[in-house]
């Protein structure tokens, strides 16, 4: 059963959205449309089994993949619609998204690799970019790691910084996929006590997580199942925000 | 330095291997461009500079005795700079420890100390005085000769003992090797006179004050009907252009075949810098994934990548400018050296710079466009989910069929599984093995081409020759009755036939009033010794009076055809003759026409008299040759007749042969140059695949394949595409080879294509040591790769 809304403005808006696949025996219907709203500030996390379609769900929000139909809306603005270019430039702008195995660009160190996307938006000057990837990364807890490459950094370490490349132009949502999912539970905790400070910041954070203890740490459940949301629920309460 | 660019540095310097191949790939196809032009440059400044320096004669008039005063007036004509008389002769020599006899020609002149025109640079020594030599460079070098050398001068029935005391440069001289063995040595009037008996100046140099053909023509006729009227017996002129050098025509035929070249082993040069692009960014698929993530445009990715390409070739440009001025400065020393010419200085030659550094950053950039733009477009999901062990097999045709011969043929069921692999893994990424396949091909297709132009070259030197029926030809200084000729030759012990012809330098007069250069052979109509190859018409009749053969070349040129009447312009006379048929000889140019005997003989007024005479030998070889050509010199000269220009077919075929491996040699440098290129090629791949396949190799060691296993299964991969390249560039070298003879045909001599079978044998045996090579490292790099990091994420 999904959450209703009334008429507040929603951060993501996602209005009735089907993703098909193309395999070998025809097509798959990886995503049966789904309809789902998430407010500005929600700490949000998205479960279910192998296959369910929480990726595609995640890759559709960050316009990382295109709906077969169906239209996403986030902030307000038509993702569904955008050419590749805006969406680059958008994503740049309004989103940071967090890979489960990080994705930093070995060759840079972790300071440029946080800088990496204000070059390419051009949204803080050249001068302030190094002293706010500096702010980033202290605030995500590693600031002596910044002149290291990734290759040299734990796990965790590097997840910090990836969550500090996906802060580099203070996008007000975060998505994330299964990012703990490649830590221990220890260092997941202390990820998620990271996204709880950022919530509280005001960012708005949607997460693809396996472990249920942590996605009790979320103030919002969506439970996928076979492309549909099967369960939406604050946390403890199924089918209510 | 942005973000960015920090990170393409660091990609640079962190695949090192794979930088140092694509920069490499780039630099090796602009060195070559670099390479071609700077030599041309090198080369033709420093001819031409030298011949300039020289004040080389534009018009050499032969006329004799020219006297003082005549030259003083025709240092007065208008349109005249400076002219200055000398007296040419030939004489025998020989060292003092030897007994065999060699050709010269002698040079005198009044006052070394001043020259005027076609001076000659003192290398060493001083000029020469009475009844001393000096000797032009090249005959130093061809001969081992050393000032103060002694030498003997054949004199009648005597010798004279004469010391050389000098050694100078000439550049009117063409160097022994290219001119029978024969030398040349300078001397006073003097001193000609006493070692050949020859007195009188019998040649005109002439430096005009400015330089143009139809005006310097008219001067050289104007010139040769004063000295006629004043008495003297002329024998023609020649013309040649400021900075003329014997050389040239030759060199602007073979930089033109060196550029073409230059510009396949830039293209070659391209294909790789396609395949290393191709291959970074199916390397970097997910990092661009990434850019996309986090903000990067299609157009942001693309200015990143061919920036790639960029520091490619200005990486490549450093290397190749500096190398290829160094190279060509090397080579064209060597070749300058063989025409005897100083080199200047080494230079960068301004062409050459722009050029290269005009490619070296274009063509990288041009090349990377494709891949680059096919990566930049991949879009984010595809580009971050690019995980996993690499497909690439069992989807294509190809694939299909090989599978289904697999389960069909016996003989692939028991090829062994990691040679399978190899065989397999050959046709996974089915453009880059096409493009490396391509490099390598037609590295083997230039191989084999210079190869058979090789073969083609030494047949073409008996097609030149093979219309010779006789080995010895042997002029006089004056005529001598046909009869008396023939009879002396004869008598001459090995001779077993004789002639008497002559040949002589004539003007074929066209309709419109122009002339061409000819040089008339002439020879009984029923020649047994010269085998004419009719290309339209026909050969002499016994009957023919003014019928004359003409050169298909100068037909085809200047619209000639059988059956047309012609002028000809012979010694000042004029005369009208019948085209009876046209024929292909490519001696001399290709500027031989025939003419029967006794017709020329009726048509100068010289009838029963000649003073060439042909004889024919018993056998072929040079020893024999030389034998024969001594003991008809004794005998001509026991009768009064002094030869002066001796031809023996041997001869002939070697200084050829020496003049073609010349341009041999400098094609198989570029051919290797191909060859290095396609093996950089191979490298470049092979390294690729190392790299794509480094999860597969952890599998591959996981499951018990020990590093030698691991080693065959790359070196298998290159060997098969060396010898897949092997088996195109067979028969691809036939039409490359028919094109390359018509471009050398074109240029430089006529040449008819051949296969050389060695050749291709020779470009299979490198192919499989290159091969070999270039995959041996990346295959020993696969063998250090070890199961827990292949097989880990990132």
């Amino acid at each position: 059963m999904e959450c209703q809304y009334g008429n507040e403005p929603q951060l993501i808006d996602l209005r009735n959205l089907v993703k098909n696949y193309k395999a070998g025996g025809g097509d798959v219907n990886v995503l049966k449309g789904i309809n789902l709203a998430i407010g500005p500030g929600e700490f949000v996390s998205v479960m279910g089994p192998s296959g369910s379609g929480k990726s595609t769900l995640i890759n559709m929000i960050t316009g990382i993949d295109r709906p077969s139909g169906g239209e996403v809306l986030v902030d307000g603005e038509a993702v569904h619609g955008m050419s590749e270019d805006e969406l680059a430039r958008w994503r740049g702008r309004s989103i940071g998204v967090i890979f489960q195995f990080f994705q930093l660009i070995p060759t840079l160190t972790i300071l440029e690799n946080i800088i990496l996307p204000m070059d390419f938006c051009g949204k803080f000057s050249a001068r302030d970019r190094s002293r706010r990837a500096m702010q980033l990364l202290s605030r995500v807890g590693i600031p002596g790691q910044a002149h290291k490459l990734p290759s040299t950094l734990s796990g965790g370490q590097q997840q910090r910084a990836a969550i500090a490349r996906a802060l580099a132009n203070d996008p007000p949502l975060l998505v994330g996929d299964e990012p703990t999912g490649n830590l221990d539970r220890h260092t997941a905790a202390e990820m998620f006590s990271l996204f709880e400070s950022l919530r509280e910041e005001g960012k708005t954070i949607l997460i693809v997580t396996h472990d249920g203890e942590l996605s009790r740490r979320t103030r919002r459940v969506i439970h996928l199942l076979d492309g549909a949301i099967e369960k939406d629920h604050a946390n403890g309460k199924a089918g209510v925000p | 330095m942005s973000v960015i660019w920090r990170k393409t540095w660091r990609d640079l310097s962190r695949n090192k291997m794979r930088t140092a191949l694509a920069v490499l790939s780039t630099a090796v196809g602009v060195f070559a461009l670099g390479f071609v032009i700077n030599m041309s440059g090198m080369m033709k400044g420093s001819v031409r500079g030298q011949s300039l320096a020289s004040r080389g004669a534009n018009i050499r008039l032969y006329a004799a005795p020219i006297h003082a005063e005549q030259v003083e007036s025709i240092r007065g004509t208008t349109g005249v700079a400076d002219a200055e008389a000398v007296i040419n002769s030939f004489l025998r020599w020989r060292r003092v420890d030897e007994t065999e006899w060699r050709d010269a020609s002698l040079t005198g002149r009044t006052d070394f100390e001043n020259q005027r025109v076609s001076i000659l640079e003192k290398n060493e020594g001083i000029w020469p005085g009475y009844k001393t030599l000096m000797m032009e460079h090249e005959t130093m070098v061809y001969f081992g000769l050393k000032t103060g050398d002694r030498i003997l001068i054949e004199h009648g029935n005597s010798t004279r003992l004469v010391e050389i005391v000098g050694v100078a440069r000439s550049t009117q001289n063409i160097p022994p090797q290219y001119q029978g063995a024969q030398g040349a040595f300078f001397a006073t009037p003097e001193t000609v006179e006493w070692l050949t008996g020859a007195a009188g100046f019998n040649q005109l140099n002439i430096l005009l004050a400015a330089w143009d053909q139809t005006q310097a023509e008219e001067t050289a006729r104007t010139l040769e009907k004063h000295l006629k009227e004043a008495g003297l017996q002329t024998n023609g002129f020649y013309l040649e252009e400021p900075g003329f050098h014997f050389s040239l025509s030759i060199l602007d035929g073979v930089f033109i075949i060196l550029t073409g070249m230059g510009i396949i082993s830039l293209g070659l040069s391209a294909f790789l810098i396609v395949n290393t692009l191709n291959a970074l960014l199916s390397q970097q698929i997910w990092q661009i994934g990434i850019f996309k993530v986090v903000g990067a445009t299609f157009g942001r990715v693309v200015r990143i990548y061919l920036g790639v390409a960029l520091l490619y070739g200005v990486m490549a440009l450093l290397i190749a400018i500096p190398l290829s001025a160094l190279g060509a400065r090397f080579m064209s020393a060597y070749m300058l050296g063989t025409i005897n010419v100083v080199p200047g200085p080494m230079r960068f030659v301004p062409a050459s710079v722009i050029v290269q550094i005009a490619v070296g950053l274009v063509v990288p950039v041009l090349a990377a466009l494709a891949p680059v733009i096919g990566g930049a477009r991949v879009s984010c999901r595809q580009a971050i989910s690019n995980y996993g062990l690499g497909g690439g097999f069992g989807n294509s045709i190809v694939d299909r069929l090989f599978l289904a011969a697999q389960q069909r043929l016996p003989v692939l069921q028991a090829v062994p599984r990691p040679a399978l692999l190899s065989l397999r893994n050959t046709l996974r990424r089915k453009a880059r093995v096409a493009l490396t396949l391509g490099t390598l091909t037609l590295g083997g297709v230039m191989f084999i081409t210079v190869m058979g132009m090789q073969l083609s070259m030494t047949r073409m030197l008996d097609v030149v020759i093979r219309d010779f029926g006789f080995n010895i030809m042997m002029a006089f200084d004056r005529p001598e009755r046909i009869e008396k000729l023939v009879q002396i030759a004869q008598s001459v012990p090995g001779v077993t036939r004789a002639e008497a012809w002559d040949i002589r330098g004539a003007q074929l007069v066209l309709p419109s009033g122009e002339e061409v250069e000819t040089q008339l052979w002439a020879m009984p109509p029923d020649s047994k010794m010269f085998e004419f190859h009719i290309a339209e018409g026909r050969a002499f009749l016994p009957q023919d009076d003014r019928a004359i053969l003409v050169n298909r070349k100068i037909a085809e040129d200047r619209g000639l055809k059988v059956g047309d009447s012609i002028t000809v312009s012979i010694d000042g006379r004029e005369s009208e003759w019948t085209i009876v048929g046209l024929i292909i000889n490519l001696n001399n140019g290709q500027k031989d026409c025939f003419v029967p005997l006794p017709a020329l003989a009726r048509a100068i007024g010289s009838v029963n008299r000649t003073s060439v005479v042909v004889t024919e030998l018993a056998g072929d070889d040079s020893a024999l040759e030389e034998a024969a050509i001594d003991r008809m010199r004794e005998k001509f000269q026991a009768e009064g007749l002094n030869p002066v220009n001796v031809m023996g077919v041997s001869l002939v075929r070697e200084t050829n042969k020496y003049q073609f491996s010349l341009l041999v040699n400098i094609l198989l440098t570029m051919a290797v140059l191909a060859a290095v290129v396609g093996s950089l090629g191979l490298a470049g791949t092979m390294s690729i695949n190392v790299v794509e396949r480094g999860r597969e190799i952890g599998l591959m060691r996981a499951i018990g394949a020990a590093s030698p296993m691991v080693a065959m299964i790359f070196v298998g991969e290159g060997l098969l595409l060396g010898f897949i390249s092997w088996l195109l560039a067979i028969p691809l070298s036939i039409p490359g080879g028919i094109l390359f003879a018509g471009a050398l045909s074109e240029v430089l001599i006529p040449l008819e294509f051949a296969f050389s079978v060695p050749g291709a044998f020779a470009w299979l045996l490198i192919v499989s040591v290159l091969a070999i090579l270039a995959s041996l490292w990346p295959a020993l790099r696969a063998t250090r790769i070890s199961v827990r990091e292949s097989l880990a994420f990132e």
